[in-house]
């Protein structure tokens, strides 16, 4: 598995008090009539990272943009996005690229007209067209009117409406809605490629394995309300991970077993193979799991137990956001 | 609004738009001027119920004659523009266009106002040129009618067609600015349409049935009586200050509600 992200030191950076934040809300809050939607919400986003914003539906996400977009006014709390505050879109908005829900163009222009429209609207150079375009592969199709693209061409051409003048912040809503398996790869390469050297990213999707491969930061928000936020590391090895062992000779395991027990690891038999969850420091996950993984393997051989398995079944980001969202009493 | 007024013109160089408005307009007008002529008398008949008072010979060898048909057309203009404009801006939200605007655009009174002032222009260029055809029709019909246009080849008469441009256009401004407030505030074309439509044609029109004021107070019979120059109800000067007032008060009800609601489309 290839994660593409670029700047883990951006997060560290974060965490330990380095860069400014690209996007920082604190209590922020939208209602309409009696149904609070996003519901006193602190959420930051550290500059560089690519980051998830994870939720199931009706949680808040795209009301969540929508407010940080300057589309929609909270009603409490406030955010600053690029460093300047949300009551001044106009001040940081230039720097910022957007694709909100589905791509919304004119469809009787040519996909270079509609981004000609949006370049002028910022007062941008039009000379970038021909590079986004290229950059998304829609390179030979600006020229076609946008009411003939395919769905994945038109997810396409909202990404390069996006690229427009070099964003420092890329804010993508459900950017693979939509799209067949092959789209969705495709777009995981494109959104791949823009995170080696563009800006930060902030991305809703509910496609976890993507969201898992794509980001290095989480934020999680059910009924409006966050409910994780902080490194992918940190939310795929919370609560530790699992190692798988087998024995070459099945009269080994108990002594397998009793082996763990003396070192305080817990075995669960799982058909010929045992399952065994270690705990770490969250911080250093993978140091952690293989310094296990090697003090097992050698006491085994210490004691004449021949492994023929012994792996890390990692949760994934679906496992730890399920987990998440029943806690938090949601469904996704 | 430089910005957002140059995008919207990109919008418009549209061959649906451009010759789907043209069309509507050329097409209303020549209308307009066809039956101002070939229903023409020599002398001043009864009016026709239901179709009004022709024109005679007489006044249509004035000076104003070159353009009388033009002038008559005003009232339809009004209503295509009412539309053009009101569908223009709830496209946007049907489509959700206005999101992406929005974003490379915050300033929302910048952007109303460059899109209300690119389609003023469109609106001013096809105007003259719907002008200028009429004015081309209407001497060739004149000619199958043996009616006389010395008058119409002279300094007056070009002034008078100067004049009823400048009417035409006004009237068409201020139905363009009904047009865009109904369409920011209702955010949907079938909803616009049928409540701008219905007051103008037949709300107003039976208003004025039994309301012998109404020609001087109601905007869309304001803005027909500046339009084709017709001021036997209500003075130009009080037609002018009045529909001025009710669009200043249309535009700043649609910027203050523009600017305050959420876009949430």
């Amino acid at each position: 598995m290839t994660k593409l992200t670029r700047k883990p030191q951006a997060v560290i950076g974060h965490v330990s008090g380095g860069d400014p934040p690209a996007v920082d809300g604190h209590g922020l809050t939208k209602r309409y009539g009696s149904r609070t939607v996003v519901d006193n919400l602190d959420m930051t986003v550290p500059t560089g990272v690519v980051a998830g914003f994870l939720g199931p539906n009706g949680a808040g996400k795209t009301t969540t943009l929508r407010m940080l977009l300057g589309l929609v006014r909270p009603d409490a709390g406030d955010a600053r996005v690029l460093g300047v505050a949300l009551t001044e879109p106009s001040g940081y908005l230039g720097r910022v690229g957007a694709l909100i829900e589905s791509p919304a163009f004119y469809p009787g222009l040519s996909g270079e007209r509609n981004l000609a429209v949006q370049a002028i609207l910022g007062g941008l150079d039009l000379a970038q067209i021909p590079a986004v375009l290229e950059r998304v592969g829609l390179e030979g199709r600006g020229a076609d009117r946008y009411k003939t693209y395919s769905l994945g061409m038109k997810q396409r051409l909202g990404i390069a409406a996006a690229l427009l003048g070099q964003p420092d912040l890329l804010v993508l809503d459900e950017p693979t809605n939509g799209l067949d398996p092959t789209g969705i790869r495709e777009m995981r390469i494109l959104l791949g490629s823009l995170a080696d050297d563009g800006p930060t990213v902030l991305v809703s999707s509910h496609l976890l394995s993507e969201v898992q491969q794509m980001c290095d930061w989480l934020i999680a928000i059910d009924h409006g309300r966050r409910v994780f936020q902080g490194p992918t590391s940190q939310l795929l090895s919370a609560g530790g991970d699992e190692l798988v062992l087998g024995c070459q000779h099945l009269s080994d395991v108990p002594r397998l077993v009793a082996l763990l027990d003396r070192r305080g690891l817990h075995a669960m038999p799982d058909g010929d193979r045992l399952r065994v969850r270690v705990s770490h420091d969250p911080a250093t996950p993978d140091e952690a799991v293989q310094a296990a993984l090697a003090e097992i393997n050698q006491a085994a051989m210490d004691e004449q137990i021949t492994l023929v398995e012994l792996t890390v079944a990692r949760a994934t980001l679906e496992d730890r956001y399920l987990d998440l969202m029943s806690k938090s009493g949601g469904t996704s | 609004m430089i910005r957002s007024f140059r995008a919207e013109l990109l919008k418009l160089r549209r061959p649906s738009i451009i010759y789907g408005g043209s069309a509507a307009l050329v097409g209303f007008t020549l209308l307009a001027t066809v039956l101002t002529i070939t229903t023409a008398t020599k002398t001043l008949a009864p009016p026709t119920p239901g179709r009004g008072q022709a024109a005679t010979f007489g006044q249509l060898a004035e000076t104003g004659g070159l353009t009388l048909g033009f002038s008559n057309a005003a009232a339809l203009i009004g209503v295509i523009v009412l539309v053009l404009f009101a569908t223009s801006i709830t496209a946007e939200y049907g489509q959700g266009t206005v999101r992406t605007m929005l974003i490379r655009q915050p300033g929302r009174v910048r952007l109303l106002a460059g899109k209300l002032a690119a389609l003023l222009a469109c609106v001013a260029a096809a105007l003259l040129v719907t002008e200028i055809i009429s004015m081309i029709a209407a001497v060739v019909l004149a000619r199958t009618r043996d009616i006389p246009t010395t008058q119409w080849f002279t300094a007056a008469a070009l002034g008078n067609a100067a004049g009823d441009y400048a009417n035409a256009l006004f009237a068409a401004a201020m139905f363009g600015i009904f047009g865009t407030a109904l369409g920011v505030l209702l955010r949907s074309t079938p909803l616009a349409l049928s409540i701008g439509l219905a007051w103008l044609l037949p709300l107003e029109n039976i208003m004025s049935n039994s309301w012998s004021d109404a020609g001087r107070w109601l905007p869309g019979l304001l803005s027909r009586a500046i339009g084709s120059g017709d001021t036997t109800v209500v003075s130009y000067e009080r037609a002018v200050t009045l529909i001025a007032i009710y669009a200043a008060v249309a535009l700043v009800v649609a910027s203050i509600s523009f600017v305050r609601r959420d876009v949430t489309t």
